[in-house]
């Protein structure tokens, strides 16, 4: 399939060549609505679709040559990217729902004429211009819809076109095209917000009218979880939690968005649920009803961690409740906010320098490894800030201007300004996201333990086996990895190494500062990026081989934490997250048997009481699905904590004998537990 | 191993039992398990005490048999570093490294460093006749290839593990399970880890075999909230033959607990070529219907766990015990517990 958007972007800014940048970029953005082929599906109850923006065939007006030289014209221009701002971000729904776009474009208009430096001029006629061509964009599927027959979605469609949204439906349908604007300019992992708190109000006047019932509602829902199906990607969607008044935001919208990810299980709707120690009993079982399907949704997220961190670099607390998340599980002020984003920084390669670093001093002790260590750290994040600042200076307001985005962003249009020149109502974050928590933490109470306190080898004798990769110090890597304590096992002289990492590093970056405003924040999410990190990392001092992966995100090493959850859960609740603003990900596996019938919710319940109590960031649940079992019997080392249900009772996976490990394996393999 | 050295060694094993004084009192234990799901409700810490005067054909515990300390010798596991032959004051460690051996071995080295298992053929041998397991060696071992199993522990160093979960407990309605072995054959420790429990209140749960005093388990009563309570065999003289035990004082103390109003739930081993016969089934439902207010029953089928732990202890197994039982006979057992009235839960 072709796309035919840069060739459309292309030609718009072929025909307004002189006009401000914001204008262009607005009218770019506007053609595309324009020539949109707008695609219906059977049983649409939504509109929208970003099949009619591709094509099998150029049209016939236009030849290969010239739809090249128009990609090519669109790519020279540019565009801003993840690192510049660009995606993972949202619009201020609730205001969109509250006035609809003619309120913003009464409010530009009106602005206009007050605001009067060409700057200003240029930046709101570029919003006015964008509100404009997606106001007609909607009109275009009102008349498409009427076409079909769907005369309920065309009235929708002609009527939040430019006026606020009047039920529920409507609602629904104006944060679908919106979000679909947001895809048609080629964003990636856009969010929702918070859902279950923007539409309550249109929901809980259709019931009490009658207009709608619960069951219509979660119908819609999950024809909205489908749409953004089409989409793909990470879509955010947030829920429950602590209400801008520090009230439990959790409502009957928050159930039907559950059961929606439950009904529709989709990956690409990232749902997120927020947890705060007056939530709803209730409000855990739901959650737990989607998880014990295996989908590894909602990720559940501590109220109590976040909400302060925001509020300590200033964030005033209401803004700050009604935080949601972007992306995986990043922090968001939703619509107020220039886009997030992060990078990745190795700390476990900043341990290994400062070893080398300190190798030979005669005054070596471990503290004198932890000074070095600390300061490779300050040196290297100062260099990642820099670095940043100078990428970002690449991406100049006036030249990448973002005109849809800043006119659905608060303050923008009051201030004239585009969201990335100071529009948005606070400034951006940008996540350091920190790896190697787990190995950098192990390998420092390696050797502290066996270097420095039992002496059990050398210094030098350690830096040796490193370089060779353990080859030839077999018996040294075992005591490394058994002999010294492992985090993840509730041992405080491991933990207490993990807490004050976390601690430190999280200080650290909120010491830096972005060009044009914002904070540089810690993050312990690595996504996946723990193994390139690791591709660049030697052996180290916790026995992990060379190049292989480093810990991930805020979890422990795979495999060491041997103690089971609730160890598990005591040692990653030590560390103090609430610097960690960007989010942290601890990651828990489980037998999936664990948590069949009451039993298992009661389990699970008091697993994630525990969580909001002990004011651990984030948690996600995954379970261990046969291909697991099958890595463990290749390589048992890394899969120590793998824990499966025996019979009557759970064992360790990797303890069982083959035999036995091939029967669970054949057991499971017939849905049995 | 015959029956008559069975009963010598049951005879040394009382002399050991300890007596007196719950404040002070220590006992041998041999795992900690926490996050335990299946001995009881809610989270629970299960606290297995060594020592047990059963021999049953089909134990998934054989460790937890002799009521003192046992090194477990995993050789696969074993780097040839040699650490133990060096500290080991009986020579009972020694290896045997041929040549072959020994290339083989600089081939695991390379295979190692790809990251592939280490587990060379370095002809370690133990002669476990010349070990009185001092402990010298375990400690010494960093590929845990050699493990010390049963540590002499307090009551309040096991209740200082126990306590690391309690908010799990609390919010799960779980609590405290003594496993082992036997607990009722180290009844003064039972009762007072029991005791301490209580008196943190946590639920606390027992696993018993029965084979015990009745004023032993009687001093347990007012401190447990729940009896999982064996009958592996309803046949006296197969329940002899199986067990090393007579039946007889295990059906007596089992009926005497019913009676005395405690909250019991029976465990049933399933073990397809000793138990799983219609004629036990039925007599299992039989005994159940004759205690009145019995909560359940729990079906635990056999499962091969123990055939390798036999192997840690050096007890090369020599007769085929048993496969674990499909899951037809598992849902026969279970429909006619579930005729007899009874509540029956199983892991199938």
């Amino acid at each position: 399939m072709l796309d035919l958007r840069p060739a459309w972007r292309a030609q718009a800014c072929r025909e307004s060549m002189g006009q401000p940048e914001p204008i262009v970029r607005a009218l770019a953005f506007a053609r595309v609505l324009r020539e949109d082929a707008l695609h219906f599906y059977d049983g649409d109850r939504l509109s929208g679709s970003h099949v009619g923006w591709h094509a099998g065939a150029l049209p016939g007006d236009l030849s290969p040559a010239e739809y090249e030289a128009l990609v090519n014209e669109w790519r020279t221009r540019g565009q801003r990217d993840f690192w510049a701002g660009w995606d993972h971000t949202l619009a201020d729904y609730p205001k969109l729902l509250a006035i609809g776009i003619g309120g913003y474009l009464t409010h530009a208009r009106a602005t206009l004429q007050v605001r009067t430096a060409p700057c200003e001029q240029a930046a709101l006629r570029g919003m006015i211009v964008a509100l404009e061509g997606f106001s007609a964009y909607i009109r275009r599927w009102a008349t498409a819809a009427a076409r079909r027959g769907m005369a309920d979605l065309a009235e929708i469609a002609q009527h939040i076109a430019a006026e606020p949204p009047r039920t529920f439906h409507e609602a629904l349908q104006l944060v679908a095209f919106t979000h679909l604007a947001f895809e048609s300019e080629g964003r990636y992992a856009m969010a929702l917000g918070r859902i279950d708190q923007y539409l309550l109000p249109f929901y809980r006047q259709d019931v009490a009218a009658g207009r709608i019932t619960p069951a219509e509602a979660l119908d819609l829902l999950c024809h909205m979880w489908v749409k953004l199906a089409e989409n793909g990607g990470v879509q955010n969607i947030c829920i429950g939690g602590l209400t801008p008044e520090g009230a439990d935001a959790t409502n009957e919208l928050s159930y039907l968005c559950l059961e929606a990810t439950r009904l529709v299980q989709s990956p690409y709707t990232n749902l997120s649920a927020r947890f705060h120690d007056d939530t709803p009993e209730a409000f855990y079982r739901a959650c737990f009803s989607v998880i014990r399907t295996g989908i590894g949704f909602p990720a559940i997220f501590n109220d109590h961690v976040l909400i302060p961190g925001l509020v300590e670099i200033g964030i005033p607390p209401a803004v700050a409740r009604d935080h949601c998340m972007v992306g995986c599980i990043e922090t968001m002020l939703a619509g107020r906010q220039q886009a997030w984003s992060d990078g990745r920084y190795n700390m476990a390669l900043q341990l290994m320098r400062a070893m080398d670093r300190v190798q030979g001093r005669d005054d070596l002790s471990f503290e004198v490894l932890q000074g070095a260590f600390l300061s490779e750290m300050r040196d290297s994040l100062a260099a990642y800030c820099r670095d940043f600042n100078a990428y970002i200076a690449r991406f100049p307001p006036d030249l990448f201007p973002d005109p849809f985005l800043s006119a659905l962003t608060c303050d923008c249009i009051e201030r004239a300004r585009d969201i990335n020149d100071g529009g948005a109502e606070f400034p951006r974050m940008h996540g350091i996201a920190v790896m190697g928590l787990g190995t950098v933490a192990d390998s420092l109470a390696a050797v502290r333990e066996l270097v420095f306190e039992q002496r059990r080898f050398s210094y030098d004798e350690l830096m040796d086996a490193l370089a060779a990769d353990f080859q030839g110090y077999e018996p040294m890597r075992q005591a490394l990895v058994n002999d010294a304590p492992k985090y993840g096992n509730d041992e405080d002289a491991v933990d207490a190494i993990a807490a004050s990492l976390v601690d430190w590093v999280s200080r650290e970056c909120l010491k830096h500062r972005i060009d044009g405003g914002g904070w540089f924040v810690a993050a312990m999410a690595a996504n996946v990026s723990n193994i390139p990190a690791g591709r660049e990392v030697g052996a180290t001092p916790d026995g992990r081989r060379a190049y292989t992966p480093l810990s991930d995100a805020a979890s422990p090493y795979f495999g060491r934490d041997t103690h089971g959850p609730t160890a598990f859960l005591n040692s990653v609740s030590k560390p103090d997250y609430h610097r960690v603003l960007t989010g942290s990900v601890v990651n828990m596996k489980f037998e999936p048997a664990f948590f069949r019938g009451e039993q298992g919710e009661r389990v699970f319940l008091a697993l994630m009481k525990a969580f909001v109590r002990n004011r651990v960031q984030e948690l996600q649940f995954n379970f261990t699905g046969n291909e697991v079992l099958r890595d463990a019997q290749r390589d048992p080392e890394l899969h120590r904590d793998l824990v499966v249900r025996v019979s009557g009772f759970s064992q360790y996976f990797v303890q069982l004998s083959k035999e036995v490990q091939d029967d669970v394996i054949r057991r499971r393999a017939h849905g049995q537990p | 191993m015959t029956w008559g050295a069975n009963a010598e060694r049951r005879e040394k094993m009382k002399r050991r039992k300890d007596n007196g004084d719950p404040a002070s009192a220590t006992g041998l234990v041999f795992d900690i398990q926490r996050f335990s799901l299946f001995d009881g409700p809610g989270i629970r810490t299960t606290v297995f005490l060594k020592g047990c005067p059963l021999q049953c054909a089909w134990c998934h515990n054989p460790e937890g048999i002799v009521p003192h300390a046992e090194l477990l010798f995993q050789p696969e596991q074993c780097v040839g570093c040699g650490a133990c032959v060096a500290v080991c004051p009986e020579g009972a460690h020694r290896f045997e490294i041929k040549e072959e051996a020994r290339a083989a071995r600089a081939a695991q080295d390379d295979a190692a460093a790809a990251g592939q298992p280490w587990s060379a053929p370095v002809g370690h041998v133990l002669e476990r006749k010349l070990c009185t397991v001092c402990g010298a060696c375990a400690p010494a071992c960093p590929s845990k290839a050699l493990e010390l199993c049963g540590q002499r522990m307090t009551v309040g160093a096991v209740m200082a593990i126990v306590l690391r979960d309690r908010g799990y407990y609390m919010d799960s309605g779980g609590g405290l399970t003594l496993s082992g072995g036997e607990p009722l054959f180290q009844p003064a420790f039972a009762t007072a880890l029991l005791g301490a429990a209580r008196a943190e209140g946590l639920h606390t749960a027992i696993e018993t075999s029965g084979c015990g005093g009745w004023t032993d388990l009687e001093a347990l009563l007012p401190l447990t909230d729940l009896f999982l309570y064996d009958v592996k065999e309803t046949d006296p003289q197969r329940h002899r033959a199986f067990t090393g035990v007579p039946l007889a004082p295990i059906l007596d103390n089992l009926r005497r607990l019913v009676a005395a109003g405690a909250n019991v739930r029976l465990r049933l081993p399933v073990v397809p070529g000793y138990n799983d016969r219609p004629d036990h089934i039925e007599a299992v439902a039989r005994l159940a219907q004759s205690l009145p207010g019995l909560e359940g029953a729990d079906l635990l089928p056999y499962h091969r766990l123990g055939e390798g732990k036999r192997m840690l202890l050096g007890q090369p197994e020599d007769r085929a015990v048993s496969l674990p039982p499909d899951t037809g006979q598992v849902q026969a057992w279970k429909a006619c517990f579930a005729a007899a009235g009874l509540d029956v839960w199983s892991a199938e």
